[in-house]
């Protein structure tokens, strides 16, 4: 019996060694995949692009973006390539300085907002029972009404006050952070809670409760590290989605206000003279949008691909 | 069956009363003077005060939220703060012109994405499933206002062929309208494409990969046979279920595609609304499109479980 | 014996012989057409494409049966059976292709058959059963619905198809035909739609009907009732019948010839009783002695284990597939391709050394049993209600059990018996009812983990069925193992370090495990993690729960030699779990027999096995089919397991049970009767009765 299982450790260790080469090999080939993903590539030239014009801005912009340098609503040409707006400020610095608005703001509001999530969806999940009705009732609260609805309404009716100047940082980009965060939480916890309940049922965890473990320990140290994965593409996901709301708000003037170059905002402003057959002041903030949120998505896609593998 | 239809329609009033409690609580706590803000700077001071009286604004809380509560259990909404009109009168015909729209988004967008999200199944890993999950990606992922924008630009500023501005002059025949409608409910139709086809070929893939169409292709049956006997049924439950919720959020979508063709839809009332902080207003409004979304998920679910019944199974259970 | 000279020869399938399937003794007789064979392989490869590389799985199968035969094909898991099943139907998955080689059915080369040609001849002459009957039927689809659809693919019309159901069910033994036709697949139990699977299977009167794994997941009684269906069926269609089992007795039993499967290869082939009487390749003789027959016992063997591990899929194996395992290895297996020889009687086996197989020693056991010693945990009066929708659900029903310091007590019994729930009721996962009492070392238990002190917890741990889901996934085997250390014994982190290091040692697990993570291990690596872990705090009781149906049977028997050593050197008492009753008749000291939540009867081993035996725990031995092929009178149980929501009145087994008394059993609730010292059975047929009723033991 010990010499065969003496052996038997001898041929598994190499075995072994095999297979812990194999699984070092596909991950390298998992990140090789992902590059080699059009899809990934396309997405992440694109992504990087729009950072380079958030951290650089003023930097690398023809004009001044927040200034009128010549006469208004000039149709595009070799001096403005996307033209003018209204009040003659040059749109291609506008665009490509508008990166920053957006690209501070909706990072951040999905980082704390999974975040949130994770924190109260990982309470409904393990406590089930009387804690999961009352947050499942007011997650379903939440969901029954779309997100921007609820981010005009709480943006609109947050006015001017001392506490949520100090916890803002008297910022309305912080201030959309937090609403747009506080949007996304009962979203990213039910898809959390979902993914703990089903963790939950596995034998190791209760294999932690019979040697004694508190409640505490098995979700952040057992169960947590389990649900890594899905939460990560939540992550990549939700930016996606930030950028979404977060224009859609300054769109409806809800959101970064004047005279910044934020795209929303641009064509909202642009609107009224669409009908007068001046279309540049809208096309292009769409544009830019559109390409933001499309390689945001495919990298979120991609990142999505390689983990469910 | 019928115990499970009303105690969702329990829970979704349970729903229904938390959301108007936190928008109610919202108004209130929120550090605004909502009759200085619907009257203007400029007002007297005896008006303002007249104003808060007129609306008990100055009574407690709790008698402010109990009249309220009195005015959604007997349906008589009272009026609206700001132009004193009935709140029912000026949501009913906005509220219709939106379900108008929304709904040609609907028809525009379901049949294609469906039968987009089929194809893309069926010829999975090929080019065509390749290009139909790219175009799904891309679409659904740009918010609806920008893809309106677009549309508008192209189609109704340079090529001309639709109007880009949507109010349509009174009297104006159903197909007439169409002309007006067509571009705002299709920016809405493509941001759907990519959520109702993307569920769509998860799902038929996940159905076509079942040991049930293993079973039927092993007796002797033919693609099609497969596909539209044995895996339909089974793959249409969690598109069902991407398409009501989206009926609900359609009217998230609405307000940005109706502010940029000038659409008299609801979003011009919950505009303003906001603006002033018209709560008798906006609690309407809230429970408009907070119903809307219950009425449709809750419909999605009967819907599956008349085509699954071990759906209906696990319903009874609930 | 003759050994074929190059490879170059083409290989022709041996025949089986009437004489030989005589001999084989497979129940039943069948006249075996001589004619082209039903089924036959031509050195088939199969590959599947993993991350764009062809991945060899099937490296050459040649084998034929006759119309009329039974086949079948053994080995573990990885092994290509089910890949060989369903590439006997073309049917392969996306990414797996026929590189290879010709399958013929009635002498038709399917592989060379275009789309509509396939469908026709799926419709019309090859069928196949699935293992698990619960997803093979369309969820959405009335039952009824599916089955005439088999007839109509034949051009048959509706009337005509509906008629052919209703008598395709009844031809299956399904007592009201029409009614069922009538219920949607998860209205019906798995026994059941395992028969109207068959009847579609046997809807076109197939040449060749394919059964993968056709009763794995079914309880041992349902199992029986399959598989005497499906052999009368055979008696009457003639049809040829590939057969895909891990369970060696079932194919034993049901079989005439088998072909033993290893990496992609049959290793050996031959009649069914021969291959498992007298094995001729040194994998066969490592799979039969691995497995706990004839009635052996953990003190007087401890069980043949094969060293090493199966290749990794499309691993390259250009010499002989088994080399790596094998204890007649030689320099010539290593250096050719093992050749198929011929041992005559329509065996053969790939082997340099088939001479040689008789030199391979079976091991006896030093293993010291240990005396039982005091009662450390008794039970009295446990029950457990479940709340579910509303209705109370009566899970376990006044258990009354002890366990003495040393002892194995092996819980049996069918889905819904109650063993698990016994378990968690024990480990305080899942508290009692009020009103019971659990004691331990003569104090008593609190109910709920919560509320049990440091040292309760310590005193019990658990071995779980499937440790992919008992290890955490993203630790460490160290972390794990440390982690259980430290909170069972207190101990500090240098001394919880050392304790980790002995406990590895004594597990068999090497230094460089512990920093791996539990998917890096292999299936019998994880469970000896998961023992490991059970045994950190050198608990006084372990519960196993199902420790090694999971696993192969090579794996098992090394998990089970491993639990007894333990068990001889510690004094570990264990509560041991298992449907499979040849494992727990190997490791329990005494057996407690469950149904549906109540204990129908305890007694030691040799009691349960010996007799007299309640009638439930009669039929499940007999249920039993063994690889030894002992004549077993099949004792048949009426009727479905009762759900434990809605138990019968009086004794709740009086439904299926062969031998009530009407008017008795149905109303009262049956008195516990005392067989002999420390055997109890709970009936209303006295001892001495049942024994006479008995006569002839199940098995011996």
């Amino acid at each position: 019996m010990s010499e065969a299982s003496a052996s038997s450790a001898t041929t598994s260790a190499t075995v072994l060694e095999q297979a812990d080469a194999e699984r070092k090999q596909a991950r390298r080939e998992s990140w090789r995949l992902l590059r080699r993903r059009p899809g990934f590539i396309i997405g992440m030239v694109i992504v990087v692009f729009w950072l380079v014009c958030a951290i650089l801005e003023k930097r690398i912009t023809p004009y001044d973006p927040f200034t009128y340098t010549t006469k208004a609503k000039l149709a595009p040409s070799a001096d403005h390539w996307f033209g003018t707006d209204k009040i003659g400020r040059d749109i291609f610095s506008r665009v490509l300085a508008g990166a920053r608005d957006v690209l501070v703001v909706a990072p951040p509001a999905a980082v704390l907002g999974v975040s949130l999530g994770t924190f109260v969806g990982m309470t409904m999940g393990y406590f089930r029972g009387r804690v999961d009705l009352v947050l499942s009732r007011i997650v379903e609260a939440f969901l029954a009404l779309p997100v921007v609805l609820v981010g005009l309404l709480v943006l609109s009716l947050a006015g001017t006050s001392s506490v949520l100047a100090a916890i803002t940082f008297d910022s309305r980009k912080v201030l959309v952070i937090y609403v747009v965060a506080l949007l996304f939480t009962p979203i990213v916890a039910r898809t959390v809670r979902a993914a703990v309940i089903a963790e939950r049922d596995l034998d190791y965890v209760t294999s932690a409760r019979l040697r004694g473990e508190s409640a505490t320990f098995i979700m952040t140290r057992e169960v947590l590290p389990n649900i890594a994965a899905p939460i990560v593409v939540e992550l990549t996901v939700r930016i996606g989605y930030a950028i979404f709301t977060v224009s859609t708000l300054s769109f409806l003037g809800v959101g970064v206000q004047r005279p910044s170059p934020d795209w929303g905002l641009a064509i909202s402003e642009g609107r009224d003279v669409l009908q007068a057959g001046i279309w540049w002041p809208v096309t292009f903030p769409a544009l830019a949008i559109a390409t933001l949120v499309i390689g945001v998505n495919l990298v979120a896609d991609s990142i999505q691909a390689v983990y469910e593998r | 069956m019928l115990r499970y239809i009303l105690k969702r329609v329990a829970l979704s009033l349970i729903t229904l009363w938390l959301l108007v409690t936190i928008v109610f609580l919202m108004v209130s706590l929120l550090p605004s003077d909502i009759a200085r803000n619907i009257l203007g700077n400029t007002a007297p001071e005896a008006s303002v005060i007249a104003f808060r009286e007129e609306f008990g604004l100055t009574d407690p809380l709790l008698q402010q939220y109990g009249r309220l509560m009195k005015s959604l259990v007997t349906f008589d909404f009272g009026q609206s703060w700001s132009t004193k009109r009935p709140v029912w009168g000026m949501i009913s015909a906005p509220l219709l012109r939106s379900t108008k729209l929304a709904a040609l988004a609907l028809i525009l967008t379901t049949p294609i994405s469906i039968a987009a999200g089929l194809i893309a199944a069926k010829y999975r890993d090929t080019r065509i499933d390749r290009a139909i999950v790219l175009t799904g990606l891309a679409t659904s992922s740009i918010p609806e206002f920008v893809t309106g924008a677009l549309l508008a630009v192209v189609f109704g500023v340079q090529l001309g062929w639709f109007e880009s501005v949507a109010t349509f002059p009174p009297g104006t025949s159903l197909i007439g309208q169409l002309d007006y409608l067509l571009l705002p409910a299709s920016a809405m139709a493509i941001v759907y494409f990519g959520y109702i086809a993307r569920m769509m070929r998860s799902g038929t893939i996940r159905a076509l990969e079942s040991d049930y169409t293993r079973t039927a292709t092993m007796k002797g049956l033919t693609g099609g046979q497969v596909m539209w006997r044995h895996a339909l049924r089974n793959s249409l439950a969690p598109t069902i279920t991407v398409v009501s919720v989206q009926i609900g959020y359609l009217f998230g979508g609405i307000v940005g595609v109706e502010l940029v063709y000038n659409y008299p839809g609801l979003s011009r009332v919950i505009l303003d609304a906001v603006k002033d902080l018209d709560l008798p207003v906006l609690q309407v409004a809230v429970i408009i499109v907070g119903a809307i979304y219950m009425i449709t998920t809750l419909l999605a679910d009967l819907v599956i479980a008349w085509l699954n019944p071990r759906a209906r199974l696990e319903l009874g259970q609930q | 014996m003759s050994t074929e000279p190059s490879p170059g020869v083409p290989y022709l399938p041996p025949r089986a012989t009437a004489a030989d399937r005589a001999a084989a003794g497979a129940g039943a007789t069948v006249d075996v057409d001589e004619r082209r064979p039903a089924l036959q392989l031509e050195d088939l490869q199969v590959a599947y494409a993993v991350r764009g590389i062809d991945r060899i799985v099937l490296r050459g199968v040649s084998f034929s049966i006759a119309p009329g035969e039974a086949f079948g094909l053994v080995g573990e898991s990885g092994c290509g059976k089910s890949t060989t099943a369903y590439a006997a139907l073309r049917y392969l998955p996306r990414n797996g292709r026929i590189t290879s080689g010709h399958i013929r059915v009635d002498g038709n080369d399917i592989t060379t058959f275009d789309k509509e040609q396939l469908r026709r001849f799926r419709a019309e002459e090859a069928s196949m059963v699935y293992q698990d009957p619960g997803s093979s039927l369309n969820p959405t689809i009335k039952v009824g619905k599916q089955l005439v659809e088999s007839f109509l693919v034949l051009g048959q019309s509706k009337p005509a198809a509906r008629a052919n159901a209703l008598q395709a069910l009844n031809r299956v033994q399904i007592a009201d035909p029409a009614r069922v036709m009538d219920r949607y697949p998860h209205q019906l139990s798995g026994g059941m739609l395992q028969r109207v699977v068959i009847a579609m299977a046997l809807a076109c009167d197939p040449k060749l009907l394919v059964l993968d794994e056709p009763t794995t997941g079914l309880d041992a009684t349902v199992e029986a009732e399959v598989l005497d269906l499906v052999r009368t069926l055979r008696n009457e269609t003639g049809a040829a019948i590939l057969l895909i089992a891990h369970n060696l007795g079932v194919i034993r039993s049901m079989c005439d010839r088998v072909g033993v499967m290893y990496a992609g290869k049959i290793v050996e082939e031959g009649p069914a009783a021969k291959v498992f009487d007298d094995p001729q390749h040194p994998y066969t003789v490592g799979l039969l002695r691995s497995l706990p027959r004839q009635g052996r016992r953990k003190g007087q063997h401890s069980l043949a284990t094969i060293p090493g591990t199966l290749p990794v899929l499309g691993a390259d194996l250009p010499t002989c597939v088994f080399i790596d395992r094998c204890s007649l290895a030689s320099d010539l297996c290593r250096s050719q391709e093992a050749p198929l020889v011929d041992l005559g009687g329509g065996r053969t086996t790939r082997c340099h050394h088939p001479d040689l197989i008789g030199t391979m020693l079976e091991a006896e056991s030093t293993r010291v049993v240990v005396s039982q010693g005091e009662t450390v945990l008794t039970i009295a009066g446990v029950s457990k209600t479940f709340r579910q929708a509303g209705h109370s659900v009566p899970a376990l029903v006044g258990i009354d059990l002890s366990l003495a310091d040393g002892e194995t007590l092996g819980l049996v019994g069918e889905s819904g018996s109650g063993k698990s729930t016994l378990a968690k009721a024990i480990l305080g996962v899942h508290a009692p009812d009020l009103g019971g009492e659990m004691t331990l070392d003569q104090h008593q238990l609190a109910s709920r983990i919560g509320n049990r002190s440091t040292d309760d917890i310590r005193a019990m741990q658990i071995i779980f069925q499937n440790p992919d889901s008992a290890l955490n996934a993203s630790w460490t085997v160290r972390r794990i193992l440390k982690r259980s250390v430290r909170k069972l014994t207190g101990a500090n982190s240098v001394d919880s370090d050392a304790r980790v290091a002995t406990l590895a040692d004594h597990l068999r697990l090497s230094p460089r495990h512990l920093d791996m993570k539990p998917s890096q291990l292999s299936g019998g690596l994880k469970q000896r993690v998961a023992i490991a872990r059970a045994f950190a705090g050198d608990p006084r009781i372990v519960v196993c729960d199902e420790p090694t149906s999971a696993l192969d049977v090579s794996v098992q028997a090394a998990i089970l030699n491993l639990l007894a050593e333990l068990q001889s050197e510690q004094r570990t008492s264990y509560v041991f779990i298992s449907h499979d009753l040849g494992v727990v008749r190997y490791l329990a000291d005494r057996i407690a027999v469950m149904y549906l939540g109540r204990i129908m009867e305890v007694g030691s081993t040799d009691d349960i096995f010996g007799g007299p035996h309640h009638p439930y725990t009669e039929a499940l031995l007999s249920a039993v089919p063994s690889v030894d092929g002992e004549p077993s009178t099949r004792i048949k149980l009426e009727g479905e397991i009762p759900s434990p929501a809605n138990p019968p009145s009086g004794c709740v087994f009086h439904p299926r049970c062969p031998r009530r008394i009407d008017g008795v059993c149905n109303s009262i609730e049956p008195p516990i009767i005392e067989a002999s010292l420390g055997h109890i059975i709970r009936c209303h047929i006295p001892a001495e009765q049942l024994r006479e009723l008995q006569q002839s033991p199940a098995s011996g």
